[in-house]
């Protein structure tokens, strides 16, 4: 009784902060850490509860509740990447202006009651024992934080707007060699994030709490962007986590249910610990990226000398190039050819890429190579 | 460039909007959270000047 008490809290208390995770991955894959989440989920929860209340329609709300949360990003993302805003300290200026707005707002919504969505039973499946109840008794939204993370783990992987999104993050300039501009994918990037809060915050109230009050996600969307950290900022594992920080809160309201009571303290501080200790898991540390190395590599990068490549002294210098037509280079967008031919005599390095690899035509060919650490590479 | 007296400066700053939000909350009757409004919109204000300023330098 007790696991399947735990794994049934988990799902429920961990759906909301899956929705988070989930957007905070994809505005950190293209770049752009948003720690506005929390004010994106209070907006949206407010919105969706608002919207539920006025006209008793709780899909309605949930729409509404995603495009409150993605305005708030929308405005995060303008700062950040038009004005040219301090990240993190703008993203909790977003934070700030989230709780405050959503606290002024919501004064007259705290004794509303609504109907929400109800739990779905799947037939069959949900009378397994333990894990029955807990994945397939719940309702429509946490069905779909369940499967969000797959969905999105499959589109970062394999679509091309997921490469794309992913190379907006650590490549740039090939996204802008290959015709797109990064700062919009960043955006759009940063708009989807607010909005998958923002549905997160709906999933709270409108599914699990079904009423309202001030700060009612209570740091959740902190908690969302720490295990995207825990998650190595892929899909499946900040969703493990947010399952994992369910359980352990659903774990502190059994023990105050049990016999065994633990000071409220303890409690308290069980959930959090669980996520610092996590946060310092092994490939979370080792996908950090390192500011040393960051700094020495734009260091180096800077000193490089910017002239056109003709004669590479090192046998395993690369040329990156992004082709024009990827279909007719299916190895991705940074097309590396180990030349050899970028080395011989004095033919120019956009001559001896269009002899190597003839049906991937260099987009700009105004463009011109710069040499750099470990190879030149396409500018 | 991460510079203390400027870090001083905005502690005052932050410190002052959230006295004179709890006076205006006394005043006026407003609600206790105006107060995180009004600290994010200077905020976001100053964080949006600051940012074009530098990118334009």
């Amino acid at each position: 009784m007790f696991i399947e008490d735990v794994l049934s809290g988990a799902v429920r208390y961990g759906s909301s902060v899956i929705f988070a995770t989930q957007g905070e991955v994809i505005s950190e894959r293209a770049g752009v850490i948003n720690l506005g989440v929390e004010g994106s989920m209070l907006c949206g929860a407010l919105a969706a509860f608002a919207t539920a209340v006025g006209t008793g329609s709780a899909p309605l709300g949930v729409l509404v509740g995603i495009l409150a949360g993605a305005v708030l990003a929308m405005l995060h993302g303008y700062l950040v990447l038009w004005r040219g805003a301090n990240q993190l300290a703008n993203g909790l200026a977003i934070s700030f202006l989230g709780l405050g707005i959503t606290a002024a707002l919501g004064v007259s919504f705290v004794s509303e009651q609504i109907t929400g969505f109800g739990a779905v039973e799947i037939p069959v499946l949900s009378e397994i024992p333990i894990i029955g109840p807990a994945l397939f008794a719940q309702d429509i939204l946490t069905y779909l934080a369940l499967l969000l993370p797959f969905f999105v783990a499959w589109a970062l992987a394999k679509t091309r707007w997921g490469l794309i999104l992913r190379a907006s993050g650590e490549q740039p300039e090939v996204v802008r060699t290959y015709g797109y501009n990064p700062r919009r994918v960043r955006f759009g990037a940063v708009t989807l994030g607010g909005a998958l809060a923002g549905l997160g915050g709906s999933q709270l109230v409108l599914a699990y709490t079904l009423n309202w009050v001030e700060n009612v996600t209570v740091g959740r969307g902190f908690v969302a962007v720490a295990l995207v950290i825990f998650g190595a900022w892929r899909p499946l594992g900040a969703a493990a986590g947010a399952l994992v920080f369910g359980a352990a809160l659903t774990c502190s309201c059994s023990c105050r249910r049990a016999a065994w009571r633990p000071p409220s303290g303890c409690c308290r501080w069980r959930p959090t610990s669980s996520l610092c200790l996590s946060s310092c898991s092994p490939r979370a540390v080792r996908r950090a990226p390192s500011p040393k190395t960051s700094r020495a590599s734009s260091a180096a990068r800077s000193r490089a000398p910017s002239r056109v490549v003709t004669n590479p002294t090192q046998p395993h210098d690369s040329l990156h190039l992004t082709p024009a037509r990827p279909s007719a280079c299916p190895r991705g967008l940074g097309l590396t050819v180990t030349l050899a031919a970028c080395g011989s005599s004095d033919e120019s390095p956009i001559a001896a890429l269009a002899r190597a690899a003839p049906s991937c035509a260099v987009r700009r060919p105004e463009h011109r190579l710069r040499l750099q650490p470990g190879g030149c590479r396409g500018h | 460039m991460h510079r203390a007296g400027w870090t001083v400066a905005a502690v005052v700053l932050l410190a002052s909007i959230s006295v004179g939000g709890d006076s205006l909350q006394l005043d006026l009757g407003l609600p206790a959270t105006s107060v995180y409004v009004a600290t994010a919109t200077v905020l976001l204000i100053v964080l949006g000047l600051r940012g074009s300023t530098k990118e334009r330098s």
